[in-house]
């Protein structure tokens, strides 16, 4: 599990660096298309300020839709770069190195996406303004701190500005690489300055340990917060199907669910696309499946008490509205194909040695889990709402519009453009790090086998 | 890089291990008590069974018990389990002592059984079985727990048979019954993997069985006897704080060994005590965050059912009980287990583990006292809070007395298996070694597939 990429310092470095200091022709296509999809989605918004929100096809009584939806999943997606990164560098994984900044920064523009939706959602985004900050001091017009509108933009922003520190502080080493090894002098000067002055002294090396571990330990509880408090937006109310004191740890093993498939999926690309085959190994891919073994594992459980303790206490509203979601249609092919998605097919599958090893299937499997997550997120939020009135059992209908289609299909765009940007102009690989394991790595011989080891940190 | 003695380079360096059990003699003062308690424990059961036979609100306070075995004992195995699943090689000397828990967690089901009798009917209450008439509750609990405690045992069987077995001549001289019970163990290659896979599999089982149990028995027990108790979290931390005090039960008996059994007790260190004080930190951090997502939902929403629960369990009726849990497994771990040096200190963290393990008693009392002891568990809403129902002398010295059996128990197996995985601890000396890098010298470990 620990074997080492062995080649030298010069050549390790040479590959690491080399998509940031190339221009292969497929970047330009793929970003192009890439943007295409976000003047797309530009031109939804604009008409959606005009027209109000029912040109996204909202009305009574469901109001919240894909745009939340969408919220919640890339809230979820974001939890992979701290759940990799951080607990599997306090736990002293070996394995982890070449994962890690590849899932912060997939952290990072989840986080920067999915921010997008609640500010679309909310029809006057400006407004926002007013129930989120104290701006109007003269007026007194105070946000309300019993309201998740209050904690959501609070807890959301310090997990960013904490995940930036945190992935900024572990890019140092690689930032004064790339400042000794750009091509030319405006960009040396860039990385020069980004850099911060780091030279690799013996005093800087250890106070960027340092720093990387404590802010490690002080990520994680922001990083259980963060999707906590997004399940208390549905679980504080009272709405029958989401008011269940089992949504935040449910929520949060979501989250780690679909955000480290969504880490395997990206690492496979990022091996034949930016040429990383020597460093991204099936190893890697088969640790990153084991550890999704467990995590699935617990969100079955979690879903299984989510929904034994709906139907528990058998009220009328809370039983019907699970009959809808797990009975009725449309929604319970819904419900099927998102409990096969999400860990009937994935999970056995990951359980064979030969499929945690195989490029292919990882990332068939860990597609298939994310969408059977965004799904799931589709049943948690819409039928709950299809209700008419407390009172009553009639429902309404939602059907998604094209517009919403559109906007989901450019927050796709939106987060791998911006993976591609950062991986082109900073190196999408920890260089330090790898070079770290590389001189930990040693070898113990016994009986005839010699099997991999490391020094301990 | 941390010092490598605290690294754990000790298991690599010191004299090896030669399986042998705990040497314990009657007339040590702390075996003699913890007999005396025991045999406490046998006779307040007796007394209970005689004079209380199907009245709940007696069987509050054994309920508690039952839940304290299964929160510790039932919980301890865990840890050989995950750290085998994990490869974490600083366990390899802390597996077997919290494997050998499967023992004494056999208390659970002499304690379920009459306290399954004295349940009501589940028509009219809130429950988990929806109608299911298979005997539920009462065979679909004991049934559940019966094959987790099974499951334990024979984990504890698979990992010690290397260690108990002896040469091959001695196991095949051994009578048939006794031979297959040890396998027929000659150490081939084939029997080692069988032993691995077995190892695995019944370490996952066990993992499950254990969550399953829980939900049963934290719902047939505890919520579905408060009518409008709703929360879905509540297996989840029962099953949560129980890993916790399970993980503070093997620190406590960890320093006792390290104390009392010189040969065993070199092998452990401040290595363990680190790794273990830092997964009791994550718990008791973890303890925190499922006790708020259960009462900021029931404060948020204001549900006439859910408040009354959260009155009884939190802020009235068990108030002073309640306040005792958060202190000893919340506030005073917490403060403790952050430092360093309390974490890195055996003895210390033992200090705080007897917080915890104490806590878990009070927790469980605001817990399952209240239900079990509710005149009136039919219904979906409770119209008026149940009185306190505080302890007799009886209940003390029954909890007390099945505390003291429970690791009187213990004791008595650890005197008849070998306290500590000789097999494995060889395995891991042979990955690990001793290397100089600049100027230091530092652990090497191995990780073979």
């Amino acid at each position: 599990m620990q074997e080492p990429v062995v080649s030298d310092t010069r050549t390790a470095n040479r590959e690491l660096l080399d998509f940031v200091f190339s221009w292969p022709k497929w970047f330009f296509a793929v970003g192009g298309a890439l943007n295409g999809l976000l003047v797309a989605a530009v031109a939804v918004v604009i008409l959606m300020l005009m027209f109000g929100l029912q040109f996204l096809g909202y009305s009574h009584p469901v109001y919240w839709g894909f745009l939340i939806v969408n919220f919640v999943f890339w809230i979820g997606v974001s939890h992979a770069g701290i759940m990799v990164s951080a607990i599997l560098r306090l736990t002293q994984a070996e394995w982890r190195r070449p994962v890690t900044r590849a899932a912060e920064v997939l952290t990072i523009f989840s986080l920067l996406t999915a921010v997008q939706f609640p500010l679309i959602h909310s029809g006057r985004p400006w407004r926002t303004m007013y129930w989120t900050f104290p701006y109007d001091w003269n007026r007194g017009a105070w946000p309300n701190p019993r309201s998740p509108l209050v904690w959501d933009p609070s807890a959301i922003f310090t997990y960013l500005t904490s995940t930036i520190l945190f992935v900024y502080v572990a890019l140092l080493p690689d930032l004064a690489l790339a400042r000794d090894r750009a091509p030319n002098r405006i960009s040396r000067a860039i990385y020069g300055v980004l850099a911060l002055g780091f030279r690799g002294t013996t005093r800087q090396w250890r106070i960027q340990a340092i720093a990387g571990l404590l802010l490690s330990a002080i990520i994680l509880p922001i990083f259980v917060s963060v999707h906590s408090i997004v399940s208390w937006d549905f679980a504080v109310t009272t709405v029958p199907g989401w008011h269940n004191t089992v949504f935040a740890p449910y929520f949060v093993i979501g989250a780690v669910h679909s955000g480290v498939s969504a880490v395997v999926t990206v690492m496979i690309v990022m091996r034949y696309a930016f040429g990383l085959k020597r460093f991204i190994k099936r190893d890697h891919i088969d640790s990153l499946a084991r550890l999704l073994i467990v995590v699935a594992t617990v969100w079955l459980f979690f879903f299984m008490l989510d929904l034994f303790f709906g139907l528990y206490g058998t009220e009328p509203a809370e039983v019907d509205t699970w009959q809808r979601r797990l009975v009725e249609p449309p929604w319970v092919v819904i419900a099927i194909t998102f409990i096969i998605c999400a860990y009937v097919i994935p999970v056995p599958m990951w359980l064979f040695r030969g499929v945690r090893r195989s490029f292919f299937w990882m990332f068939v499997t860990t597609i298939l889990v994310n969408v059977g997550m965004w799904l799931e997120r589709y049943m948690v939020v819409v039928p709950a709402l299809e209700r008419k009135s407390g009172l009553t059992f009639t429902y309404g209908d939602y059907a998604p519009s094209l517009s919403e289609f559109i906007l989901v299909a450019a927050s796709f765009a939106l987060v791998i453009l911006g993976f591609l940007t950062f991986a082109k102009l900073l190196p999408i690989m920890p260089a330090a790090d790898i070079k770290e394991g590389q001189i930990l790595a040693d070898r113990i011989k016994v009986g005839r086998a010699n099997v991999p080891a490391a020094m301990r940190e | 890089m941390i010092h490598p003695e605290a690294a754990g380079l000790h298991l690599a360096l010191r004299p090896p291990y030669r399986p042998q059990a705990l040497k314990v003699s009657p007339r040590h003062a702390g075996a003699a008590a913890l007999a005396v308690l025991g045999a406490l424990g046998v006779v307040t059961y007796v007394v209970k069974l005689v004079t209380a036979w199907g009245d709940r609100a007696a069987w509050a306070y054994p309920t508690v018990a039952l839940m304290f075995v299964l929160s510790t004992a039932t919980a301890a195995p865990l840890v050989a389990y995950a750290s085998r699943m994990a490869k974490g090689y600083w366990a390899l000397p802390v597996r077997r002592i919290a494997a050998l828990y499967a023992v004494p967690s056999l208390l659970s089901f002499v304690l379920l059984i009459p306290i399954m009798a004295a349940l009501p009917p589940l028509e009219g209450r809130s429950n988990l079985w929806f109608g299911f008439s298979g005997g539920a509750p009462f065979l679909t609990d004991a049934l559940a727990l019966s094959i987790l405690l099974l499951t334990g045992l024979a984990l504890l069987w698979f990992s010690a048979v290397p260690d108990v077995a002896g040469p091959p001549s001695r196991v095949r001289a051994m009578p048939p019954l006794r031979r297959w019970l040890h396998l027929n163990w000659a150490g081939t290659q084939k029997q080692w993997k069988l032993l691995r896979a077995a190892n695995l599999t019944l370490g996952a089982f066990y993992l499950m069985g254990y969550v399953y149990v829980h939900m049963l028995l934290s719902t047939d027990l505890g919520q579905s006897l408060l009518p409008g108790w709703r929360s879905g979290i509540f297996p989840a931390y029962n099953a949560l704080t129980g890993i916790q005090a399970g993980i503070a039960t093997i620190l406590i008996t960890l320093a006792l060994v390290r104390k009392f059994s010189p040969e065993a007790g070199r092998f452990i260190g401040d290595e363990q005590a680190s790794a273990l004080g830092k997964i009791l930190l994550a718990t008791v951090l973890m303890w925190f965050y499922f006790f708020w997502s259960d009462f900021l939902l029931m404060w948020y929403a204001r549900l006439p059912g859910e408040v009354a629960a959260m009155q009884t369990t939190v802020a009235i009726t068990y108030v002073l009980p309640f306040l005792l849990a958060l202190f000893l497994m919340l506030l005073i771990p917490f403060v403790l287990l952050i430092f360093n040096r309390v974490r890195q200190s055996l003895t210390l963290v033992a200090g705080v583990s007897v917080f915890i393990v104490a806590g878990l008693v009070f927790d469980r009392i605001r817990f399952y006292v209240a239900p079990m002891a509710n005149p009136e568990p039919f219904g979906h809403v409770m119209h008026e809070l149940p009185a306190p129902y505080w302890p007799n002398a009886l209940d003390v010295l029954f909890l007390v007395g099945m505390i003291g059996l429970m690791f009187a128990v213990y004791l008595y197996a650890a005197a008849r298996v070998p306290i500590l995985n000789g097999w494995e601890m060889r395995q891991g000396s042979m990955l690990r070694k001793e290397r100089t890098f600049m100027r230091a010298r530092v652990l090497v470990l191995g990780k073979p597939d």
